[in-house]
């Protein structure tokens, strides 16, 4: 199989996987009592009214008595024509809910993403190559004491210090300070270095432990014999290899991460994100929005894991693609 | 233990009623614990606890349970023997302890909210008291506030009868929070709580009447079945055509339930508010915030931006569907309602004055200098006739104001006036804030009225974004960012510069070019803002009262409201889980309760000082407070 067709059949995979989650959660749905149609029993009883009648009306009204099979194909196309409704603990459409949390979490995801997939490698490397020194420890410390502090409670002791006590970030985030400006930069610093030092210490453990294997490798004492600058051994013989098994972990955690962390982080500095629109919509049973971020999350994993396999095979050219 | 039923004992219990009775008055008659129990053959209990003292007991019209005489073991156990006297069952005391007929020590759970700091302590410092005063073991547990409401403090409505006061009732029309007689219970089994505080209503205590209208109340998920006339009682005050009249109903309703302790009553809450110290305006007072508009920073010169803060985003700004109070002052920003209560819990008219000759036939006079935005024009009686008639009154719309209008008469009675007939005469209407309005201009509603369209409605973007607001709130919308919050601009033509009542500062109100409320819901960051002066007011936490009020940067007032903290104890059948019967159903014994949790520590030790002692059910600044003996 060339690396065209394997490319092919994974993005239909992909497709299929999502169109798989999508029917679950359809049954999930159908099989679940409607919130809305206990609610209009539920009133109708209190004001003296039928509560059957009331109930009956209700799921007429939401389209709710025709057959499964008319439904389904109803919500599948709304579903791929992102027709998703309406987020009443918003009161705006859940797509548009979503692209606004996307658009703030956005701004703080992209450089977190960007500065754990550069620094974790790359201290986790230096510490393999400095391992059991005072460097190494420095670093290591620094990853642990980042991987153990809770964020929510560190961006509470930086916000206390450099928002409160120093006064040099503001402590209600402003969304009216343009994307790319300096205001933005220094709002969103804290919030930046407090999930990077959430999240680089996995990674620069794994790759401290991955490298420390391939520092002693026989094509390192072949490079090495071949006067390979240290630079170049590292950053070239060392990382590739290195950031094959890291792939896995990397995606998979940011991924994890996305939605915890970001939730806390986001309540701590009071940023507009996608984790406070998914954890309010599900506080306010909001299940249009539910379903929506369910969605929204669904194909962003489904598509992380697509780029994942992808990604894959370019850095290691012998995994094959006819096994799998 | 064992139980001797003894002659003597049993005719000291006589006397002892008896003395109550001479001490109590004709009104107490009903309301008393024992004088509505069979004479049956129960005899008082022996044990270490002794069998004297409670002679002398002496609860009087409107005793204040708690505090002085009416506080500690003594008085508690006194009243829990006499509670005992009553049951079916061979309740006592061995020595200090509380103990159930099989001679067990009686354990009890009380639940508070999860995460709640207060609610916690306050459970707490509830199980202490019970154990010193009453030998009984209690164990807190926390629970989500969600979760309680769902599984315990709601249940199925099931309907059905039993005797109350010697009557037959029927639950005719049973309610999630009164599914029916004290036989029908929630899914699970609950003895004490302290989730759910309520709000006693002061300015209209009619409202009360939802919880204590008689036994099948709308609102009665402890199940408790009152001893005095209450139904009767509510009657005469929704008849009373005189202020004097309406009073005596009340005081005689909340001194029946001073007696009672449907609920163990034990504080009223402040509200705590953290203000820039530069901030002329906020007062210590129910009313706080009535007169916003002349509110400033230094000298009266408009200068500056108002911001707060928080804490939850706002579901709906569309002034027909908002029920959430963190909205309606975002949105009361923009629009005035149609009037407001003074300083002096007074009725003063925004968008119109409210008059009434019996409480029957209401007159509503709008002011003559309101407009909306373009191209709606001036804000007429047609505007609110319609509004009524056709949105709030219609079958389908269902607004947030539905249930205010119902069995409301109203009609134009010219352009800038109007009137409404009530089903049965109100003397407070204003004050249940039924016949509270918006200006909504009736050529934006009438598309959705031609089709009924209740989710158009809901979703118009001028509802939503306030559009059509013109000079009837203080500042205009600029931007409603769902999850960040929403930002003001001042209002130069608000009609109220141009009122004759009021605080002559409206004249040039309000005082700020600009106006935010921020969500933030991180309580930390509330109250960082605060202290750095991005926001101007924030609410603060009774635990962090004292370094507020000693720091310079934040000004503190202490804001009395109307909710309670409540012990609610279950008197249904799966309440009391510790033994047979449910003692929380005799009168005696709730009152055992609120003489055995000291309320001055209360105050003192978890409220540092910050709350009233709450005896009946209205807080003490209220008019139907019962007076002073």
């Amino acid at each position: 199989m060339g690396f065209g067709t394997y490319v092919t059949a994974r993005v239909m995979w992909a497709a299929v996987v999502s169109f798989i989650i999508v029917t679950i959660t359809f049954l999930l749905l159908a099989a679940a009592p409607n919130p809305d149609v206990q609610r209009a029993a539920t009133q109708a009883a209190l004001q003296g009214g039928d509560p059957a009648a009331a109930a009956e009306r209700a799921r007429e009204l939401r389209g709710l008595n025709e057959p499964l099979h008319v439904r389904y194909l109803d919500y599948l196309r709304s579903v791929y024509t992102l027709d998703w409704g309406w987020a009443d603990s918003r009161s705006q459409p859940v797509t548009t809910a979503l692209a606004e949390g996307l658009y703030y979490t956005a701004q703080y995801s992209v450089p977190w993403t960007i500065l754990t997939i550069l620094l974790g490698p790359l201290v986790g490397v230096y510490s393999a190559a400095n391992m059991y020194s005072w460097k190494d420890h420095l670093a290591t410390g620094f990853a642990f004491f980042g991987y153990a502090i809770p964020n929510f409670f560190f961006g509470i002791i930086l916000l206390l210090i450099f928002g409160v006590w120093l006064d040099v970030i503001p402590v209600v985030y402003d969304t009216s300070v343009p994307v790319f400006s300096v205001a933005n930069a220094v709002q969103l610093s804290i919030p930046v270095f407090v999930l990077v030092t959430g999240s680089i210490g996995a990674v620069m453990r794994v790759s401290r432990n991955e490298s420390a294997e391939f520092q002693h490798a026989a094509f390192m004492k072949t490079a090495k014999a071949k006067g390979v600058s240290p630079l170049r051994a590292y950053a070239y013989h060392v990382m590739r290899p290195t950031l094959v098994p890291l792939s896995t972990t990397i995606v998979g955690q940011l991924l994890a991460l996305f939605l915890g962390s970001s939730l806390l982080v986001e309540k701590v500095f009071g940023i507009p994100g996608l984790g406070r629109v998914t954890y309010n919509a599900l506080i306010a049973q909001d299940t249009n929005l539910v379903l929506g971020a369910t969605l929204a999350f669904t194909f962003i994993a489904v598509f992380g894991n697509l780029i994942e396999d992808l990604v894959f095979t370019v850095l290691d050219p012998r995994i094959s693609y006819d096994d799998r | 233990m064992s139980r001797q039923p003894t002659i003597g004992s049993k005719t000291d219990g006589r006397v002892s009623r008896r003395r109550w009775l001479s001490a109590l008055g004709v009104t107490g008659l009903s309301a008393l614990a024992g004088c509505s129990g069979e004479e049956g053959d129960e005899g008082d209990t022996d044990g270490g606890g002794g069998d004297g003292g409670d002679t002398d007991l002496i609860i009087g019209e409107f005793p204040r349970f708690g505090v002085d005489d009416l506080y500690g073991e003594t008085v508690a156990r006194t009243l829990a023997r006499k509670a005992f006297e009553q049951s079916d069952h061979d309740y006592g005391f061995d020595g200090d302890d509380m103990v159930t007929p099989d001679g067990n020590q009686v354990e009890l759970d009380i639940y508070h909210s999860a995460g709640q700091e207060t609610s916690q302590l306050m459970a707490e410092y509830i199980g202490q008291e019970l154990e010193k005063n009453l030998g009984i073991v209690v164990s807190v547990e926390a629970i989500d506030g969600t979760r309680f409401n769902n599984e315990y403090w709601t249940a199925e409505p099931a309907g059905g009868t039993d005797t109350v006061n010697g009557e037959e009732i029927e639950w005719t029309r049973p309610t999630p929070q009164n599914p029916g007689p004290q036989s029908v219970a929630s899914n699970e089994a609950w003895d004490m709580s302290v989730v759910f505080g309520l709000n006693t209503y002061p300015l209209n205590p009619l409202t009360n009447e939802a919880f204590f209208d008689g036994a099948t109340a709308a609102y009665n998920p402890v199940g408790y079945y009152p001893e005095f006339d209450a139904t009767g009682l509510f009657e005469t005050a929704r008849q009373a055509t005189s202020r004097d009249g309406l009073r005596e109903a009340f005081v005689e309703i909340f001194e029946n339930l001073a007696r009672e302790q449907p609920y163990i009553m034990l504080v009223l809450g402040d509200d705590l508010v953290g203000y820039n110290p530069e901030l002329n305006g906020p007062s210590e007072n129910f009313s706080n915030g009535w007169d916003f508009p002349a509110w400033h920073v230094g000298d009266p010169t408009v200068s500056g931006s108002y911001d707060t803060v928080s804490a939850a985003g706002f579901s709906t700004l569309n002034p027909l569907y908002n029920t959430e109070a963190g909205a309606g002052t975002a949105v009361g920003r923009v629009l005035d309602q149609g009037y407001t209560f003074d300083d002096d819990q007074e009725y003063f008219p925004l968008l119109y004055d409210m008059s009434t000759e019996n409480g029957e036939v209401w007159t509503f006079d709008l002011r003559e200098n309101l407009t909306f935005s373009d191209p709606y024009g001036r804000v007429t009686a047609a505007d609110f006739v319609y509004l009524v008639q056709a949105v709030h009154q219609s079958d389908w719309a269902n607004t947030a104001a539905a249930l205010s209008w119902e069995g409301v008469e109203v009609e134009r009675t010219g352009e800038f006036s109007f009137q409404a007939t009530l089903e049965t005469p109100a003397l407070l209407w204003p004050q249940s804030y039924d016949p509270l309005l918006y200006p909504i201009p009736r050529a934006l509603l009438e598309p959705y009225v031609e089709s009924e369209d209740v989710e158009g409605l809901q979703q118009d973007e001028e509802l939503l974004e306030l559009q059509f607001s013109g000079n009837l709130g203080a500042f205009t919308l600029d931007e409603w960012n769902r999850g960040a919050g929403t930002t003001y601009t001042r209002n130069d033509e608000y009609y109220l510069r141009d009122i004759d009542e009021g605080p002559d500062r409206f004249a040039d109100g309000p005082f700020f070019e600009e106006a935010s409320i921020s969500v933030v819901e991180e309580q930390a960051s509330r109250l960082g803002a605060l202290e750095t002066g991005e926001a101007d007011a924030a609410g603060i936490p009774p635990e962090q009262f004292q370094s507020y009020e000693e720091n310079e940067d934040v000004t503190v007032r202490e804001i009395p409201t109307p909710y309670n903290r409540i012990l609610s104890v279950n008197q249904r059948a799966n309440g009391w889980q510790t033994g047979p019967g449910n003692p929380f159903q005799i009168t005696a014994f709730r009152q055992a309760l609120a003489a055995a949790i000291g309320k001055k520590d209360l105050i003192q030790g978890i409220y540092r000082g910050l709350a009233d002692a709450h005896f009946t059910w209205q807080p003490r600044w209220s008019t139907f407070y019962p007076g002073e003996e």
